[in-house]
């Protein structure tokens, strides 16, 4: 019976022992798992560092940014000999706008440059002599511009916006000259209403017969077209009618009526439409003088204006843009830091050589402690995520499951690099100082402050390496986009992890394997 | 029996006590003849061996680190291995548990070579390596767990093993505290319970009291034979000497090299030449020491003070009455002869100076 029960269960035995075998290595498994957690747990300092210090950053990042417009002190150096301009500072406040802060005019230029070698103030604005001159002179008044900034952005903040002044300034200067041509605009008006009332006459003085009258009519519609003629406002109520010359159909309707007049006919059907299309022309030539009247002389000098709209579906403050980045900064170092230290300390301890002697293999052991801190830095990540939608207000406009798949690569390639680093340490100084050069290359070519289109395109294979980088692109689609990220800046984060963790098996097996 | 050299190495005299059998077969029987009595019939009703090691040597760069190392581990030994810092101890247990592969020979633990060991074979094995290797932040408990999570213990089944570990190295009350906070007499009971925990037929405990007190020393010595008596196979390492005394067998080793081997016993008289046997008196002058002399069996006569000479006999139970009597013929005056045991201290020293004096 016995044996027959034997030779019943000898099919199940290699299942059996695939069973146990498996089962034996979850257990083996488990135990780097729980080691590596009852060891971060142990130490509350480490808990405290990991989970708040990271959202501290945060929080201090997010209070005290305040954008990246400077404002710049700045000191107005007027002629010496211009009695025009005053020397009071709220002459002027209007004409400075953006970054320029006027808070001092002065006329004695040694003390301007001396404030600017001192840093008391941050540009010199030099206004230059009877700018007047220059223009009628056929050339451009120049404002000198003196700043003294190291920093090159800043430099081309200064440049830019000094631009913007400038044709700011060129703008009200114009505007002033427009509004000018207004006045002469009406007078035409006036002078086009009295051409008008001519053609009236003449088209009664033409059905009355009367052959004198109206050719004394025509005779005072040339003059009145010769006063339009030289009138100054005419050229701009060309420009804005965008006809290449509103007078030569009158001119040719008063010829026609005129020469009709020579011939002794009177009152023909020719005449009458004609001196209907010259009270039209006339009447045509009032009301685009009123109009031109009316236009404020702004729109006149700038007609066109921008408008611009951003389709995202909300406008992303400053910080609601970098926290997404830094998240992904911050949580891609400490995961490398955690795994790369744990390695090079279980190296130092002694214990590769228990693990060696021991029935586990190199993947075991990655598995154990990835697991282990995989749950630790997806609990911080969770409660980063928390804190910053609801302290700093941070959007998550896409769905949770993208934020929640988002971070786990992130986190699956940043444990395999920290596993990678810790085979080239031998130190925990150097597994420190790795992780700090791994986070150096993370803010210069992560995309976290320089869009990765600045970079050259060789030098932007390392931001391919870098796990932030994916996680950060991931993470402002689904949070400030509102969309799922795209599938292979899903896919690269993966597949950097698997080369990362093939890597680091390939090292920890050579150092667990006899010698 | 004894005499017999089996493995003559240039500049070093390996004292050898045993005959050495051809390989694979079971382990010598002079072991048993001079060891003590339990271990003799252990290895006859056990005939496997433990370890096989013939011409072992490992070589790190250009330094030969132990050389040509010939020796067998009956199952159910203390088998030790003594000597100086730097002789190659480490070296020879790190091979013996596959970290390291030979360089040359061949060396077989429970039947195979162990750099080719499959986890099934590593689960029969326990290491206790020299420095404390555990982990500071887990208690006490955690550590025991995971000792016997790598060795794939099952959750439900363990607990019974660790609470059993714990009471062998009394560390029940101190399951909670962790392990950085234990004094060093305590981690190393503790590194031992980890050890004990997966029950290894086969423990490799490298220097396991070294730094602890006499005491507790004595108390590990206890757990040890207290594991051969249950048929586990024990090879440890130690500095301290009068050690070697505990263990069923010895090999002491210098400079990568094997200079003995054997039962306590057995090295002992290798190391002096025979028995010792100290005759004391007033009158002990040139005329004692030609009666000493011609005693059929004595190899040597010394003077140890000024009214004692040490006498190395063949077998000094034989040689005593001889002795009391060739000296009474001759008219010298005796106080005392009595059978003497030198210290193993001594028999290391003397030991390490033959071996010294023919290498350096």
């Amino acid at each position: 019976m016995a044996a027959a029960s034997s030779a019943m269960a000898r099919p199940f035995r290699p299942i059996v022992h695939a069973a146990n075998e498996l089962g034996q290595q979850i257990v083996r498994i488990s135990s780097f798992f729980l080691k590596e957690l009852w060891a971060a747990l142990r130490q509350p300092k480490l808990i405290l560092s990991v989970v708040l210090g990271p959202f501290l950053i945060l929080a201090t990042f997010g209070i005290g940014y305040r954008g990246q417009t400077p404002q710049l002190q700045t000191t107005l150096l007027l002629p010496q000999d211009d009695p025009r301009l005053p020397e009071d500072p709220a002459a002027y406040r209007d004409l400075f706008s953006s970054i320029f802060v006027l808070d001092n005019v002065t006329r004695d230029r040694s003390a301007a440059e001396a404030a600017l070698a001192s840093g008391r103030t941050n540009v010199v604005v030099i206004v230059p002599e009877r700018p007047e001159d220059h223009v009628l002179n056929g050339q451009q008044a120049r404002f000198d511009i003196l700043f003294n900034e190291i920093d090159p952005g800043q430099s081309a903040w200064v440049r830019y916006f000094a631009t913007v002044a400038v044709q700011e300034l060129n703008r009200r200067v114009l505007a002033g000259l427009v509004g000018n041509a207004q006045a002469p605009a009406e007078e035409l008006g006036r002078v086009a209403g009295q051409m008008r009332g001519q053609a009236d006459a003449l088209e009664q003085d033409l059905r009355g017969g009367n052959a004198i009258a109206a050719g004394a009519r025509v005779v005072a519609l040339r003059q009145t077209l010769g006063a339009v003629r030289t009138a100054p406002s005419l050229s701009p109520i060309m420009a804005i009618s965008g006809e290449a010359d509103p007078l030569t159909p009158i001119e040719a309707d008063l010829a026609a009526i005129e020469s009709d007049l020579l011939a002794g006919r009177v009152n023909t059907p020719e005449q009458l439409q004609r001196a209907a299309s010259l009270r039209t022309s006339a009447r045509e030539l009032e009301v685009q003088s009123q109009r031109l009247t009316q236009i404020p002389p702004d729109v006149l000098v700038a007609p066109f204006s921008i408008e611009a709209r951003n389709t995202v579906p909300i406008e992303p403050t400053p910080i609601a843009f970098f926290v997404p980045a830094v998240i992904a900064l911050l949580l891609q170092h400490i995961a490398i830091s955690l795994t790369s230290l744990s390695m090079v300390r279980d190296r130092l301890l002694g214990a590769m050589d228990i693990y060696r002697v021991a029935p586990i293999g190199p993947l075991e052991v990655l598995l154990g402690k990835s697991l282990s801190y995989g749950l630790l830095l997806s609990i911080v990540a969770g409660l980063l995520v928390l804190l910053v939608t609801m302290l700093l207000n941070v959007p998550i406009l896409g769905s949770p499951i993208w934020v929640a798949v988002s971070l786990g690569l992130l986190l699956f390639a940043s444990l395999g690099m920290g596993f990678f680093l810790s085979q080239l340490a031998s130190t925990e100084t150097q597994a420190v100082q790795l992780a700090m050069l791994v986070l150096l290359c993370s803010i210069f070519f992560g995309g976290f402050f320089l869009a990765l289109t600045t970079l050259w395109p060789p030098v932007r294979a390392i931001s391919y390496v870098l796990p932030v980088t994916y996680g950060a692109i991931d993470l402002r689609d689904v949070m400030l986009r509102g969309i799922r990220p795209d599938w292979l800046m899903l896919a690269a984060p993966a597949f950097l992890g698997v080369v990362m963790y093939v890597l680091a098996a390939r090292g920890v097996s050579r150092e667990m394997a006899t010698q | 029996m004894a005499g017999h050299r089996a493995a003559h190495t240039p500049g070093y005299r390996t004292m050898t006590v045993e005959a050495r059998p051809p390989v694979g077969s079971p382990i010598d029987a002079s072991a048993s003849k001079d060891g003590p009595a339990a271990p003799d019939s252990r290895l006859e009703s056990m005939p496997e061996l433990a370890v096989l090691a013939a011409g072992v040597s490992k070589r790190f760069d250009d330094k030969d680190v132990v050389q040509d190392l010939t020796f067998q581990i009956g199952r159910g030994q203390i088998f030790g291995i003594v000597g100086p810092s730097g002789c190659g101890k480490t070296t020879t247990i790190r091979m013996m548990l596959g970290v390291l592969k030979p360089s040359g020979g061949e060396l077989l633990l429970m039947g195979r070579p162990p750099h080719l060991f499959r986890r099934r074979d590593r689960q029969r094995l326990g290491y206790m390596p020299q420095l404390f290797v555990l982990f500071p932040e887990l208690s006490v408990w955690e550590n025991l767990n995971f000792a016997a999570s790598i060795y794939g213990m099952g959750w439900f089944s363990r607990g019974k093993r660790l609470e059993s570990a714990l009471d062998i190295v009394e560390l029940g009350d101190a399951r909670s505290r962790p392990a950085g906070q234990l004094s060093g007499g305590m981690q190393r009971r503790l590194e031992l319970a980890c050890v004990l925990v997966h029950e290894p037929d086969v423990l490799f405990l490298d220097e396991p009291t070294a730094g602890i007190d006499p005491v507790l020393r004595a108390k590990f010595w206890d757990h040890f034979r207290e594991l051969r008596d249950a048929g586990r196979t024990l090879i440890i390492t130690t500095q301290y000497v009068t050690e070697s005394e505990y263990c069923d067998r010895v090999a002491v080793m210098r400079d990568g090299r094997l200079i003995a081997i054997g039962s306590p016993e057995g090295v002992r008289r290798q190391a002096i030449g025979g028995e010792v046997i100290r005759v004391t008196g007033p009158d002990l002058d040139r005329r004692a020491v030609a009666a000493i002399r011609g005693v059929e069996g004595v190899i040597g006569v010394r003077r140890s003070a000024d009214d004692a000479l040490e006498v190395i006999a063949k077998d000094a139970g034989r040689a005593v009455p001889d002795l009391l009597e060739a000296l009474a013929a001759a008219d010298v005056e005796v106080t005392e002869v009595e059978e003497q045991r030198p210290s193993f201290d001594d028999v290391f020293v003397r030991l390490m100076e033959a071996a010294g004096g023919r290498g350096e």
